[in-house]
């Protein structure tokens, strides 16, 4: 899991690069894995982090333990935000292709950037099986926009 | 007759309203998808009233199903045909368990939860008044006070239906 969290953190940076990115950043919190509901918080676990970087088209790349996503971020003038996006996905039940939603709402911006999100996830496994996870988090965004 | 006399009523005032009906899946949490009927009404101000209807029968027990949110929805940034919505919304669980009481009959419970509703639509116009809304509705509901920790129950629906604007 640790190499898992080494590989989020550098494609994050290599992606942090001002000429290609316009956000990025690591959120953690709660997570889902489809078993029943939620665990707390557990910011010690590396599973619980989603790190992502958004480029000036909008395209959002997302990197975490439960799943690789690629979608497009709406930004709205109240600094909420959604993020729809498709991918590979991963719970407690295994895991396959599907789509997520991002609910997101940024509190202040100030060098940094802090947010708190609610994702949910759909999808399925070869075998048919509900891949339904979701999470709960807060994160810090470092954007180079004006 | 009557829709259209009060379409016709509404319409000086700016105030158009939707209603339509579905069908799809809905899971609650514990990786089960069951079949469901998805029916709203939204407002042309963007206040929206979704219910999500669902259950299951066995030998063992009966369960009927509505998770239902009233929420604020709008057109994302640069797009005509998607929406995402806010708002709260409540569960409600009727649960028949077929045993035999001492008493006799079967033991009924009715169960309750409310929370935060989040949800994402996507609604291409099919005709003058008519259009197709596939609907991904998702609720978060805190369990008491623990939301501090960020813990959330969770359940979702997917669903694809027809609304006619008035």
């Amino acid at each position: 899991m640790r190499n898992i969290l080494r590989l989020v953190f550098a494609c994050i940076a290599f992606v942090s690069l001002p000429a290609a990115a316009y956000r990025t950043g690591i959120a953690g919190g709660s997570l889902g894995l489809g078993n029943g509901h939620s665990n707390a918080a557990d910011f010690a676990s590396p599973i619980s982090y989603r790190g992502h970087f958004t480029f000036k088209n909008k395209l959002d790349v997302s990197l975490a333990a439960t799943h690789v996503l690629v979608g497009r971020v709406y930004d709205f003038k109240s600094a909420a935000f959604v993020v729809p996006a498709a991918g590979y996905l991963a719970d407690g039940n295994g895991s396959g292709p599907g789509v997520s939603a991002t609910f997101g709402f940024t509190f202040f911006c100030w060098a940094l950037c802090l947010y708190s999100e609610f994702q949910q996830q759909l999808g399925a496994t070869p075998s048919r099986a509900l891949v339904s996870g979701y999470a709960v988090r807060v994160g810090i965004d470092y954007t180079n926009e004006k | 007759m009557s829709l259209s006399v009060l379409s016709c009523a509404l319409s000086p005032v700016g105030f158009a309203f939707e209603i339509g009906t579905g069908g799809g899946m809905v899971t609650y949490g514990d990786d089960r998808a069951l079949p469901c009927l998805h029916s709203w009404m939204q407002t042309s101000f963007g206040v929206l009233l979704a219910i999500t209807n669902s259950g299951e029968k066995n030998s063992a027990f009966a369960q009927q199903t509505a998770l239902a949110h009233l929420s604020y929805s709008q057109n994302l940034p640069r797009s005509r045909v998607l929406e995402a919505n806010i708002g709260v919304g409540a569960i409600l669980f009727r649960t028949t368990v077929n045993q035999t009481l001492p008493e006799g009959g079967a033991s009924t419970a009715l169960s309750r939860a409310a929370g935060l509703a989040l949800g994402l639509r996507w609604k291409p116009e099919l005709g003058r008044n008519l259009r197709a809304r596939v609907s991904w509705d998702a609720l978060y509901v805190p369990p008491g006070y623990s939301a501090v920790y960020l813990a959330f129950g969770h359940a979702q629906s997917l669903s694809a239906g027809l609304g006619w604007d008035f």
